[in-house]
């Protein structure tokens, strides 16, 4: 019992740690602009007016388009992912390790070195400067299938063999019993799907010069140009960039919660 | 057997197949229209001489023997070899350590803890990358005064050829820590209860349960994790765009951003893409062994 | 649904294939007439109004300057029926690396974009930017500081509008200066000693830039330059940096970083006057895009400035540099897009817009002399006095081809972060120098 105290008050003080420069982050944006510089703790002439400031129409649209965006690669490509990886961990059928190793390799090439392809492709089928632009290239990344298949490479088989025996096919396997009892897995790809598009920044800053479908990472990115930086403003939208995937991450968390009680049936 | 149940299991067979591919086809439709036939291309441009805006030049090997000569281009894989070696295993031991920690503890401040692991993680590096200039501040940077309450002088962590590495790696595991964590303890939460009873009931303590019942069974969690943070250890750039341009004095210039460099500011994209292929082989054979040492323990 | 997936493949691959070369930078002659219908556009039997020529035009300005140029853009809009100009407002350093580059390379590339002299000779050398030179008359020729005008030209052609001349000075807090009984200095001595004199546990004395890119080398030339040193003989046929000058100079600027009087690693921009203007230091090299910040955001801030110190027997120089606007070779309308930026920045007959940019929208010495004549007020108003008075001393900033660009970089960070002697790295910048010269 008294190693449990011990180990508690351990892992408190790391995450203590961990929050710290998110609450720098925090409290910088409520500081006034003499004192944005300075190390002091917490903000000694307390102002709105930064967070005022950031939340211009701009930012919002920006938001916006971040949100529908994230939310659309989230959703299609966690269904794709789960289904490609679940064929690579579970079936038999010819070419596999083959296939499972051209996906892996995608993995490997910096994304800056298909840029230029890429944007080609994008220009040939008409999707520059549009939501299809922004999402469809998103969508395809062999990260989640390597989780996935990984995931079910470790999911125990007895239930989908009770189900063969009673001659359930192997999709309706995937979609009734593996696709169910994957959350362990889909809460932590949701967060890094929802969070790898909300950040991502190359990509939506090249396909798209059209100011209305402006992520708000390039919208952020814009802040920083020109001589004079506003600091204060740069600082609190991106606090309140974050505010988003920080919500994401307290919903999440929840479900994360119940992961641990279905582990208790097997 | 009987023909009949042969046939029976190669017409399953069939149909098994078939739905995989059913199942793959999408997303591998997909990456090829955008990411393989992308590669492609840059194996092909690896061959040329291009600035992106005249015609390209063929020039066979040439920029492959340019490669091999290039001081530059090792010197900056070095830097990429040297981030990677302290990166990862640092990564995955503390996120691996501190899922376990959660994981054998219970307290209703557990998703206080998981959450404040991971939050970290909701930050993009370019934000991240501003933020830790307020921290990392040579004169008025909260760290400098953390140490000077302890006598230590400001250091200068960015701006230094020596501390600038570590000060990215830094952050670098500072956003990453909890994802990762969060990786593992979900892989955690799948080991039946049931084993560790077992285990325990057979006199194992904690170390050997771990060693001998959990790692085994968490390996395609490891694997992975080894995998994916390996090849981001080498893709790492926005962060080093922000907070030094690979500086100071090339301290932390590190392979992606030397290919960008000569890519997009020396306007050579055919020698760009060469070395993208040269970290592409590193990195296969990288993964290669790593998925192999995992595999064969 | 499968025939259909191998039909997409088999033709993004034909298309890529097709698309590998590249379109070649050609255009009309400058008499073509203006009509131009996109074979996309509707069938052209409607006798409607004719569509107006869509011109890309992609900004990289925050600010007041970004404002004065929606502003001029929706006026020419609004008067010119017959082309509707489109601005796009992108940040500086992307504007520089990933997006110009990679809209030529899909022949997407804006119609009117801005090119500064980093970039300016490694996209005339490519052929991305359209020659202007029928364009300039011989009226706004006169006008124009001739060495502007020889910063816009490659081999004899014109590609480019200049429109602003930024000079470099060196920014003081006159509170600190004063607090420490120092004057201004005007010497390299000087300046060492009060770098020393300024630095504190908060406060440093001296901010230059760090980065390797091109501000540092923009701040860097009038103190090589300032020495006697330089890179390419006049003819820029051979490599001058090995020089006892250049050691000089290089060992002087490494100086404040290798003592601790400048900071190695920077929070706020170098060509943001907030490092002076929110106490992080005493000195800063900045240049007159400063101005508008010292009499805003930091107004409560008691900032001077004075000419770049020079060494004890030399004159004080400093360098002038800027954007200048450019059509892409690529274009389909020079002629239109011509037309918009000499109505903006090169109409001889009316220097408005000129005046309004290099006095409103920013503060800039303007390229023309007839700018500084119609609004002479203004370049003695406060700071810009100062920076008026050495204005006959600014030598324009040289563009290089990028490879030599890349060595004197890697020649000045070695110095400042590497803990190369001045001497051995100029030893080193000449040989690759040579090297590229040869090429």
């Amino acid at each position: 019992m008294k190693r449990n105290y011990l180990t508690v008050a351990f892992l408190v003080l790391v995450a203590i740690i961990l929050l710290f420069p998110i609450y720098i982050l925090f409290m910088t944006s409520f500081k006034s602009a003499n004192e944005l510089f300075t190390a002091t703790l917490w903000p000694h002439f307390p102002t709105l007016d930064n967070i005022r400031a950031a939340l211009s129409s701009k930012f919002l649209v920006s938001i916006r388009t971040s949100l529908v965006v994230s939310i659309t690669v989230t959703v299609v490509a966690m269904l794709l992912h789960a289904m490609c990886g679940y064929a690579l961990a579970r079936f038999d059928f010819p070419f596999k390790d083959t296939l499972f190793r051209i996906i892996i390799s995608t993995l490997l090439i910096p994304s800056m070195t298909i840029l230029v392809p890429l944007f080609m492709i994008a220009k040939f089928l008409g999707i520059t400067n549009s939501y299809a632009g922004l999402i469809l290239p998103a969508l395809f990344n062999a990260y989640g299938i390597f989780l996935f298949r990984q995931f079910y490479l470790g999911f125990p088989r007895e239930l989908e063999e009770a189900a063969e025996v009673e001659g359930c096919s192997k999709a309706r396997i995937f979609f009734t019993i593996a696709l169910p009892l994957s959350k362990p897995i889909i809460i932590p790809l949701t967060i890094a799907f929802f969070l790898g598009n909300w950040n991502n920044y190359l990509w939506p800053l090249v396909v798209n010069k059209k100011e209305s479908l402006y992520t708000v990472q390039v919208y952020l990115a814009n802040m920083v140009s020109g001589y004079s930086t506003p600091w204060n403003k740069v600082i609190a939208s991106s606090m309140l960039a974050a505010i988003p995937v920080f919500i994401l991450f307290l919903i999440a968390q929840r479900y994360l919660q119940e992961g641990i009680k279905t582990t208790g049936f097997k | 057997m009987t023909t009949k149940s042969v046939r029976k299991l190669s017409r399953r067979k069939f149909i098994e197949a078939l739905t995989a591919y059913c199942f793959i086809a999408p997303d591998f439709l997909g990456l090829l229209i955008f990411v393989i036939i992308p590669i492609i291309y840059a194996i092909i441009i690896s061959f040329y001489h291009w600035d992106l805006i005249s015609e390209k030049v063929f020039i066979g090997f040439g920029n492959y023997s340019r490669m091999f000569s290039d001081e530059n281009w090792w010197n900056s894989l070095g830097r990429t070899l040297k981030l990677t070696i302290i990166y990862v295993p640092t990564l995955f031991c503390t996120s691996l350590f501190l899922a376990v920690l959660i994981d054998s503890v219970k307290s209703r401040l557990n998703s206080f803890i998981k959450t404040a692991i991971l939050m970290p993680f909701a930050i993009t590096s370019v934000i991240a990358s501003t933020l830790w200039m307020f921290l990392y501040n040579e004169k008025r940077g909260f760290i400098n005064a953390f140490l000077n309450l302890f006598g230590i002088p400001d250091q200068p962590f960015l701006g230094s050829q020596d501390q600038a590495l570590f000060s990215i790696i830094l952050v670098l595991l500072w956003i990453n820590l909890g994802y990762n964590m969060l990786l593992f303890l979900s892989a955690i939460k799948e080991v039946p209860a049931s084993y560790f009873e077992a285990a325990m009931i057979d006199g194992a303590n904690r170390w050997q349960t771990f060693r001998y019942i959990m790692f085994p069974l968490i390996k395609p969690t490891s694997i992975f994790i080894l995998i994916t943070t390996t090849i981001a250890s080498f893709q790492v750039m926005d962060l080093i765009m922000v907070m030094t341009k690979g500086g100071p004095f090339k301290a932390t210039e590190v392979g992606v951003l030397y290919i960008f460099d000569k890519s997009f500011n020396l306007l050579d994209l055919g020698y760009g893409s060469t070395l993208s292929i040269c970290l592409f082989v590193i990195l296969f054979i990288f993964s290669f062994f790593q998925s192999k040492a995992v595999s064969e323990e | 649904m499968k025939k259909i997936s191998i039909l997409l493949i088999a033709i993004t691959v034909l298309a890529l294939l097709a698309s590998c070369t590249s379109p070649a930078p050609t255009q009309p002659p400058a008499a073509t007439p203006a009509p131009q219908s996109d074979a996309t556009e509707a069938p052209a039997t409607l006798p409607a109004a004719k569509e107006p020529v869509v011109l890309k035009f992609w900004d990289f300005h925050g600010g007041t300057e970004a404002q004065f140029l929606t502003d001029a853009v929706a006026q020419y809009n609004a008067s010119h029926p017959d082309v509707r100009i489109e601005l796009t407002n992108v940040n500086q350093s992307d504007y520089i690396t990933t997006l110009i580059p990679t809209a030529y390379a899909n022949g997407e590339a804006p119609d009117i974009l801005f090119v500064e002299p980093s970039t300016f000779t490694k996209y005339a050398e490519k052929g991305m930017l359209a020659d202007l030179t029928p364009y300039y008359t011989e009226e706004l020729k006169a006008d124009m500081q001739p060495s502007a005008l020889d910063a816009a030209t490659y081999q004899g052609k014109i590609y480019a509008l200049p429109m602003e001349m930024e000079t470099l000075g060196l920014f003081y807090n006159v509170d600190m200066l004063n607090a420490a009984g120092i004057q201004p200095p005007t010497t390299w001595d000087e300046l060492s000693a009060a770098a020393k004199a300024l630095t504190t546990n908060d406060v440093y004395g001296l901010v230059l830039p760090v980065e390797k890119g091109g501000y540092t080398l923009f701040n860097w030339w009038p103190f090589m330059w300032m020495s006697g040193a330089d890179i390419l003989s006049k003819d820029r046929s051979t490599c001058v940096i090995n020089t006892p000058e250049m050691a000089q100079a290089l060992d002087f600027w490494g100086s404040f970083f290798k003592d601790g009087y400048a900071p190695s690693s920077l929070q706020i921009g170098p060509w943001d006057i907030g490092n002076v203007g929110t106490g992080f230091a005493a000195m800063q090299v900045g240049g007159t895009y400063m101005i508008n910040a010292t009499e805003t955001t930091y107004k409560d801030v008691n900032i001077g400035v004075v000419p770049l110190p020079a060494p004890a027997d030399k004159k004080s120089i400093t360098v002038a540099g800027g954007q200048k606007m450019a059509i892409n070779s690529q274009s389909k309308n020079v002629d239109e897009a011509a037309a918009f930026i000499f109505w903006l920045f090169g109409d001889p007959k009316d220097n408005t817009m000129a005046s309004k940019w290099a006095t409103e929208a920013k503060f800039a010495y303007p390229a023309r002399f007839s700018v500084i004549k119609t609004n002479s007020a203004i370049y003695d108003k406060g700071l810009r006095k100062a920076f008026t008075s050495f204005y006959d001393t600014a030598v324009p900033e040289p563009s290089y081809p990028a490879e030599i660009t890349d060595l004197v970089n890697d020649m000045v960070q070695s110095v400042m972060f590497g803990g190369a002697t001045g001497a051995d790295a100029a030893a080193k910048a000449q040989a690759a120098c040579e090297a590229v010269i040869k090429k």
